[in-house]
């Protein structure tokens, strides 16, 4: 395709797509020097969202793959972060095991579960899918229970902060730059699999899983790679959870978190990579952002568990509206942005 | 509706607290994450609002020895992430010399875990109290409220021997959450000690609506009593689910915030409250003082539900008496370490520390229950003391 | 023979829980995972009435039907209906969704502590002795005569009514059913009212026979098996299923543990699933659907 049109018009496409190329280019140099600049004016509590949000990201990055992408429901995400955080937790605690052994073996943990709980999706789809992967959470988070009880952790287990060659990881500013460290890597990893043969087949099934397989797709093989690569990373961001907050316990690892990683890919824009980054964004900023309406507007007349409640079922307000009114998500929106700015100067390349 | 004013209140110290925290000298600032709304609020919002009414009649007393008390106050939801959150923040922003957390067990491990990196004392002043307190207590971490669940248990027990035939079957009753199996698992332990027989400890999931079948399991292995050591909500459901099948044996359950109102409500005369705070119902000085200070703030709180946040302030008082011109957290800690407070009544006994006991050296218990003839509540046994070791 | 009991009162919640999800998925293919937030906000609609109109348990109770068929029709009228002809995905997302601005907005009114509705509009729960040995409470009666009318109504209407008929219809071939003149719009309307007020009357029994604070909407969460076990666009079957669920989680308590009775129906969904993925009495879908 390229090749002819190139041979059709010579100039006129080549100037272009350079430069979109570098437009693109440079968009992506400034987020990320803005982004390993942004310390030298954050707050230490601006640094703490950060990393959340980075956590949130990598967690996020992984459901997009497998709901936005292969197409397969998953109300487990909670569970794999905490099988993920346990896998850590324990391995810490009764072998005292280095972030170099705990990190891969939450990795394998992940993905080991993930093949399990894949299988069913060989038989079921959608809703019945959603609710074998719903028993893979109660699960996890009865055996994690069974652990913290038996092991007389009763407050949860304690963490350490990691050692990465001969540097303990504490100070936010340095979990702020390894955290960017890895949900970039893990933005890179998951957009190298998409334009590969294992992205393109992911699609394929998710459009329409009989044609897929009338193409030749391997359904069932390509179903369970999904499931065990996002369950690999889903796990390996509940273990980063777990020594960024120093604790493990069942507690902190609900139903209403799946909610919230399902709400990130949705409010982000499903099937879009940037969208599950900008999802992980906009849901972890919602509460603060209510905290602030609150803290900025002090006269407002309620209490405190009023605000707290309004925004929890602003969260809800907000998803809705989304799904009505923007399904695309805040992809959807940007894009539109970025078109309208974009049109003129297209409208000027061509002749 | 006060409540309005208490919530601006938090609010102005948030914002306070949220520009540059300049500590002044004569300033002790204390960062306090609860869980205000989330469903734990219903138990843990009101204490958070006694501690902070108490420490807002001390500063206008004009403080301690000329110290004031700022409040930094965050909610938590009940929830681990956001409690470690709000601890990063006292510890990285608000520069915070104490953090007092009045929310659920499942935000300690955070708290701890911050705290006790940042060299920063804690006081659990609503909650349960963890482990960690205990005898041999970790350095930094204090508890005021008179909830164990190893020593309630042992209380109950206690009690529950007074009152039954020594051959009586006793059913236990516990949350599926670490703290209250270990605090029920003891008590059968303490029961079967003690030569009587048990009917088993029935663990309800978090989240159980329903409690029939689990009561059901109880009266069918025979129990003639009932011992539950759990959230308010958990242990009401299950007396009457118990109820509900006719069952009429003596039911012991923890004395928490809720229980004055309910059990006047519920008129259960077989029902036993054990805890370590006073019901209001008493007038004393202490308690009018308590009552009054809630009228007067207008809020529409329940008095009672409010006590254990209100002896959090008064160990606040008390600490605060004995720090020197050094107010800084490793002070504090210092003084805590090593301090008894008088509790003015709303307890059968003071608060006493020592370097390994950051609990209690010697607890007192009290048994209420619902008295037909008086149709009132009445005190079921006066305190009695119990040594911690 | 109390456990006998017990298995059948659970049955009874779960089925008629359960009739809620099925009556909307049976129509519109859509799960309704608001269900359980739905059927709580109706037993806080009686706390509402009895506080502020009527005193009086039958009024009080008879103006929540009232209240909860307004909520039913105004949920599918004020946004389902928009969702119509997304995709199901986005659609039950928005059940989602739908649950947790519920829920914030319960606690938002009627605050996060546990009240007594019972007490509220003076409701004497007491227990009846069946036998000499089995007891049950009054409102745990009420339930599984309630939801043995409900079930007897809803089979009756699906059958013999003209708008039965046409819900079925709409529900087997959405397409065709409009080809014929069939109004989908107040096809679906007419399940989603009928699907609140069989939750909103579970909603109101179970929190009579303890207490109602907005956590009860778990019981949405647990009556979701049982209508995935019997087949989610079938009423009988969801009425088997909840046998399953309720046996299952009443003999986990009192024989194994009962902390595995959160999990234990899950598993067992998905060994039924495996085997028969649309559900023991389900119709067999052939599209591929979400």
């Amino acid at each position: 395709m390229s090749n002819i049109e190139t041979g059709i018009g010579k100039m006129t496409p080549a100037t272009t797509r350079r430069k979109r190329l570098s437009q693109n280019q440079v968009a992506w140099i400034g987020l990320i020097v803005l982004l390993v600049l942004l310390p030298t004016s954050a707050t230490p509590f601006h640094l703490d969202i950060a990393s959340q949000i980075f956590i949130a990201g990598i967690g996020a990055l992984a459901l997009m793959v497998l709901t936005g992408i292969a197409g397969q429901i998953s109300l487990g995400h909670s569970g794999l972060m905490a099988a993920g955080a346990f896998t850590t937790g324990i391995l810490y605690k009764e072998t005292g095991a280095g972030i170099w052994i705990t990190l891969p073996a939450s990795v394998v943990a992940g993905a080991v579960i993930g093949l399990i709980f894949g299988l069913p999706s060989l038989r079921l789809r959608g809703i019945y899918l959603a609710m074998s992967t719903l028993a893979l959470h109660f699960l996890v988070i009865y055996l994690g229970g069974e652990y913290e009880f038996a092991s007389g952790a009763s407050t949860g287990i304690f963490l350490d902060p990691p050692v990465v060659f001969g540097f303990e990881i504490y100070d936010g500013y340095a979990w702020y730059y390894v955290l960017l460290a890895l949900v970039a890597g893990t933005y890179w990893g998951c957009r190298n699999l998409l334009n590969s043969k294992t992205g393109r087949a992911w699609e394929a099934l998710h459009a329409n899983e009989t044609a897929a397989e009338a193409l030749g797709v391997q359904v069932a093989n390509y179903k369970l790679l999904a499931f065990v690569i996002t369950s690999g990373i889903a796990s390996f961001s509940g273990a980063l959870f777990a020594y960024y907050q120093n604790f493990v316990s069942v507690e902190a690892f609900t139903l209403f978190l799946s909610i919230q990683y399902i709400a990130m890919i949705i409010i982000g824009g499903m099937g879009s990579l940037p969208g599950a980054l900008l999802g992980a964004v906009f849901v972890t900023l919602v509460p603060y952002f209510v905290e602030w309406l609150m803290e900025a507007v002090p006269y407002i007349g309620l209490d405190i568990t009023t605000v707290s409640s309004a925004s929890y079922a602003a969260f809800g307000l907000l998803m809705i509206l989304f799904l009505v009114f923007e399904p695309s998500g805040l992809t959807g929106i940007w894009k539109r942005l970025v078109g309208q700015f974009a049109s003129p100067s297209k409208r000027e390349d061509t002749p | 509706m006060k409540i309005k004013q208490f919530a601006k209140s938090l609010v102005l110290s948030a914002t306070v607290a949220a520009g540059p925290a300049l500590a002044a000298d004569d300033e002790v600032v204390i960062g306090v994450s609860a869980a205000l709304s989330g469903s734990a609020a219903g138990t843990y919002a009101a204490p958070a609002e006694g501690l902070k009414l108490y420490l807002h009649l001390l500063n206008e007393a004009g403080g301690v020895n000329g110290k004031t008390v700022s409040l930094v106050i965050y909610d938590d939801q009940g929830d681990a992430s956001r409690a470690a959150s709000n601890a990063k923040r006292f510890l990285t922003q608000d520069d915070v010399q104490m953090i007092i957390s009045v929310s659920t067990s499942a935000t300690f491990a955070p708290i701890i875990s911050q705290a006790t990196r940042g060299k920063v004392p804690v006081l659990f002043a609503g909650s349960v109290c963890p482990a960690e307190t205990m005898p041999p207590a970790k350095p930094l971490l204090y508890c005021s409220t008179g909830f164990s669940a190893v020593h309630d248990s042992i209380a109950m027990v206690d009690y529950l021997r007074d009152r039954e035939s020594s051959d009586a079957t006793v059913g236990f009753s516990a949350m599926g959450i670490p703290i209250s199996r270990a605090g029920m698992e003891e008590a059968e332990r303490l029961v079967l000690k003690a030569d009587m027989k048990s009917a088993g400890v029935e663990i309800a999931p978090p989240g159980t609506a329903d409690y029939t079948s689990f009561a059901t399991k109880l009266i069918q292995n025979g129990a003639d009593s009932v011992l539950s050591w759990a959230p308010w909500a958990v242990q009401i459901r299950f007396v009457d689910a118990l109820r509900k099948q006719g069952w009429k044996g003596n039911a012991y359950v923890g004395h928490l915030a809720e229980a004055e109102l309910e059990m006047m409500k519920m008129k259960d005369p077989n029902l036993f409250t054990l805890g370590t705070n006073v019901m209001l119902f008493e007038d004393s000085e202490a308690t009018q003082t308590l009552v009054n200070a809630v009228k007067e703030s207008g809020s529409n709180l329940h008095p009672e539900s409010i006590l254990d946040g209100w002896v959090g302030g008064i160990v606040v008082e008390g600490v605060l008496e004995q720090l020197g011109e050094d107010t800084s957290a490793e002070a504090i800690n210092a003084v805590m370490s090593n301090i008894e407070i008088d509790t003015k009544g709303l307890r059968g006994g003071p608060i006493k520390w020592t370097d390994d006991n950051h609990f209690r050296e010697t607890i007192y218990y009290r048994a209420y229950r619902w008295s037909d003839e008086k149709s009132a509540m009445e005190i079921a046994r006066d305190w009695k003391a119990y040594e911690v070791e | 023979m109390q456990i006998l009991a017990n298995i059948v009162v659970l049955t009874s919640l779960y089925a008629l829980v359960a009739s809620g999800y099925v009556l909307v998925y049976k129509v519109s293919r859509v799960l309704n995972l608001a269900h359980g937030e739905l059927m709580i906000l109706g037993a806080y609609l009686l706390v509402a009435t009895s506080a502020g109109i009527a005193s009086d348990p039958l009024v009080a109770i008879a103006l929540t039907a009232m209240f909860s068929i307004v909520v039913g029709l105004s949920v599918y009228l004020l946004l389902m209906r928009k969702m119509t002809g997304q995709p199901v995905l986005a659609a039950v997302l928005t059940t989602v969704a739908l649950g947790i601005l519920l829920r914030g907005a319960m606690v938002l009114i009627w605050g996060p502590q546990q009240l007594n509705v019972g007490a509220m509009i003076s409701f004497d729960n007491a227990s009846i002795a069946l036998t000499d040995s089995v007891r049950v409470s009054t409102a745990a009666l009420w339930l599984v005569v309630c939801t043995f009318l409900v079930y007897l109504g809803l089979l009756a209407f699906l059958h013999m009514s003209r708008w039965g008929m046409r819900m079925r219809a709409s529900g087997q071939n959405a397409l065709l059913a409009a080809q014929r003149g069939i109004n989908l719009h107040t096809v679906y309307a007419l399940a989603w009212t009928l699907s609140t007020f069989s939750g909103s009357l579970a909603g109101v029994l179970v929190t009579l026979d303890s207490r109602i604070d907005v956590n009860m909407a778990v019981i949405g969460l647990k009556a979701f098996p049982a209508a995935l076990v019997g087949g989610l666009d079938s009423l009988p079957g969801a009425l088997i299923g909840a046998g399953v669920i309720a046996a299952l989680e009443v003999l986990l308590i009192h024989y194994v543990n009962p902390l595995l009775s959160d999990v234990v129906p899950f598993l067992v969904l998905i060994a039924i699933l495996i085997v028969r993925p649309w559900g023991l009495y389900g119709t067999k879908e052939e599209l591929n659907r979400v």
